[in-house]
């Protein structure tokens, strides 16, 4: 199988905090971190690639030079080949721009498989993905919670969604895109202790829009058909607290409380 | 008169007409109509306040086939120019939206929770940066407007209901897509914590208390539900996470359980009446936004307030009781 997997780096929110009575966002430790949806495409790749190893594993990402070294890493792991698109050009485009210049170098690669996350933890709409199935002509499917790793081939793939009131299994004719959502299961595999320092550098490729060769009135923040003109503090929702402990005084408190709006 | 297309949401088909509200927030007085795209399955269940109706004989899977859906709506536009397009911010829609917007070639603000008219301009606002901040978005794209709502953000209350044509759509679409649906698998649902007026929450601080929540939802006759953290280490199920790759809820009571209240928590707690927090930092964001803050153990403050509510209830006689519940059947 010739899977290329979709990636983001995103600031690793976990991380973040906001304080409500300073009206102010908690930024300290802010790391980049693979976004969690994303390691679970990755880390199906890898079962596939465990099941038929000469399979072959591309990571495409978009973004600054600066998550470079956590490319490096994935190529660790190892995958075997890394692209990052990465050009000042291309900063602030919105999604419809992204998935042009995503889409733009998808079509020049061959693949069976293109997997990614369902959202990504910073922006959470999930448009990219379909946009570029959309953009290539193929089928796509978000929110899968697992892919049948012993029926996928290069031509079809099966896998299930699980819904509000139902799962449902699904076949989908191959090249298509798979979007996975998040599972708790998801773990990729560690590099190999000879591997740790190892110069990967000659796996990542880096394209520039001079390989891509865009219009560059269709990419970036011009060529972005949406755009951010204002900020609202999305906190502003203090409220009057009465705190109390749990010891007796506390309990009838809160007893007393629920008792008078009517909740017991 | 502008003409707005509104595709059905298929989870909650009763309650697409919410996006009725959003109509009248984009063109307030000005005069417009809204359409709406169902389907033959959901006929039971159309909602009020459209113009009109386009219902589609669907066969099967095709209403989850956002490629067919798509060619539809495209097939609709031809003949429609619509000057906006409403597209529900559910599984399926968004998987419509993004591709409906590629082919119209125009922006997509995916997911809004609110417009703001400023003058001339219309503002679209979402959550931008984890939720942390609220965008007011506008597009740069010619028409049409193509935007997905956040479910459950937005409710309509009818003024005057107009009278609903009735359209079939019968023009045989051929679908590019290959899906096939091999198996579908009914889950038992026991409730919607979209629907709940009492939720008990646990997170990650609850952990331990976990199994007791469900007591405590039952004396307080409400239910449980949970943060990311807990569907995460797949202690709670995905389906009752709040949150915003959860659900929006707006129940009367939130009682949030040893839940840290990352921006992202309390961006699913839309319209909540009463707020009380149990967690043992009482610097944890949620304690800025509760109205009550136990500051303590989750487990012992269950385990106490179970033991109030029971003593409380063994003080009512039994014939109180019975009058109560007969007063309010």
């Amino acid at each position: 199988m010739n899977i290329i997997c979709l990636v983001k780096f995103v600031p690793d929110i976990t991380g973040f905090g906001y304080d409500y009575e300073a009206s102010s966002m908690v930024r300290n430790h802010t790391r980049m971190v693979l976004n969690p949806d994303d390691v679970c495409a990755l880390s199906f790749a890898f079962k596939v690639k465990e099941r038929h190893p000469d399979s072959q594993i591309q990571v495409v990402s978009m973004g600054p030079t600066t998550v470079v070294p956590h490319m490096h890493d994935l190529l660790r792991i190892p995958v075997d080949k890394g692209t990052l698109i990465s050009d000042p050009l291309f900063a602030g485009s919105d999604t419809y721009a992204t998935s042009e210049v995503l889409g733009s170098y998808l079509k020049t690669q061959s693949f069976d498989c293109i997997l990614s996350g369902s959202r990504s933890l910073d922006g959470a709409t999930s448009q990219v993905p379909p946009q570029i199935a959309e953009i290539l002509s193929l089928d796509h499917m978000l929110d899968i919670s697992e892919i049948d790793v012993e029926k996928i081939s290069p031509t079809e793939a099966v896998f299930s969604v699980e819904g509000e009131r139902e799962t449902t299994t699904w076949s989908m004719q191959l090249p298509g895109v798979l979007s996975l959502g998040r599972s708790s299961t998801c773990k990729l595999p560690y590099p190999s202790y000879a591997d740790l320092q190892r110069d990967v550098s000659d796996k990542l490729t880096i394209l520039t829009n001079k390989e891509l060769g865009l219009d560059p009135s269709h990419v970036g923040l011009e060529g972005s058909l949406t755009k951010v003109v204002n900020t609202y503090d999305a906190n502003s929702r203090r409220r009057a607290k009465t705190v109390v402990e749990t010891n007796e005084e506390g309990i009838e408190f809160v007893f007393s409380y629920l008792k008078d709006r009517g909740f017991v | 008169m502008k003409r707005i297309l509104i595709l059905q949401d298929t989870e909650l088909p009763k309650r697409s007409n919410d996006l009725l509200e959003v109509c009248n927030r984009i063109y307030g007085s000005e005069d417009h109509e809204a359409w709406l795209l169902a389907f033959s399955s959901d006929r039971e269940n159309l909602p009020e306040g459209f113009e009109r109706i386009i219902l589609v004989q669907d066969e099967g899977i095709l209403t989850e086939d956002a490629r067919y859906i798509c060619a539809i709506i495209m097939d609709l536009y031809s003949h429609h120019a619509f000057d906006t397009i409403l597209i529900p911010g559910t599984w399926l829609g968004r998987m419509v939206a993004p591709r409906l917007a590629k082919q119209l070639h125009v922006g997509l603000v995916a997911e809004i929770n609110d417009v703001q008219r400023n003058k001339d301009t219309l503002e679209f606002v979402r959550t931008a940066y984890s939720g942390n901040v609220l965008a007011g978005i506008t597009m740069t794209s010619n028409p049409p407007i193509i935007l997905s709502i956040k479910p459950g953000i937005f409710s309509w209350e009818p003024e005057s209901l107009p009278k609903t044509i009735i359209q079939h759509y019968d023009k045989k679409i051929t679908s590019p897509s290959s899906l096939t649906c091999l198996e579908r698998k009914q889950r038992p649902v026991s409730y919607d914590i979209r629907d709940s007026e009492v939720l008990v929450s646990g997170g990650g601080g609850a952990k331990r208390a976990y199994p007791l929540l469900e007591t405590l939802a039952e004396a307080l006759s409400g239910d449980v539900s949970a943060s990311r953290k807990l569907v995460d280490q797949g202690i709670a199920k995905r389906t009752i996470q709040v949150g915003q790759s959860g659900k929006i809820v707006s129940p009367r009571l939130y009682v949030a359980i040893g839940i840290d209240g990352a921006i992202q928590h309390v961006e699913g707690l839309h319209n909540v009446e009463t707020i009380l927090s149990v967690n043992t930092r009482p610097d944890a964001p949620i304690c800025s936004i509760s109205d009550v803050v136990v500051v303590g153990d989750a487990k012992i403050f269950i385990e106490k307030l179970l033991q109030k509510i029971a003593l409380e209830n063994e003080h009512t006689t039994p014939d109180q009781y019975t009058s109560d519940r007969g007063e309010r059947e």
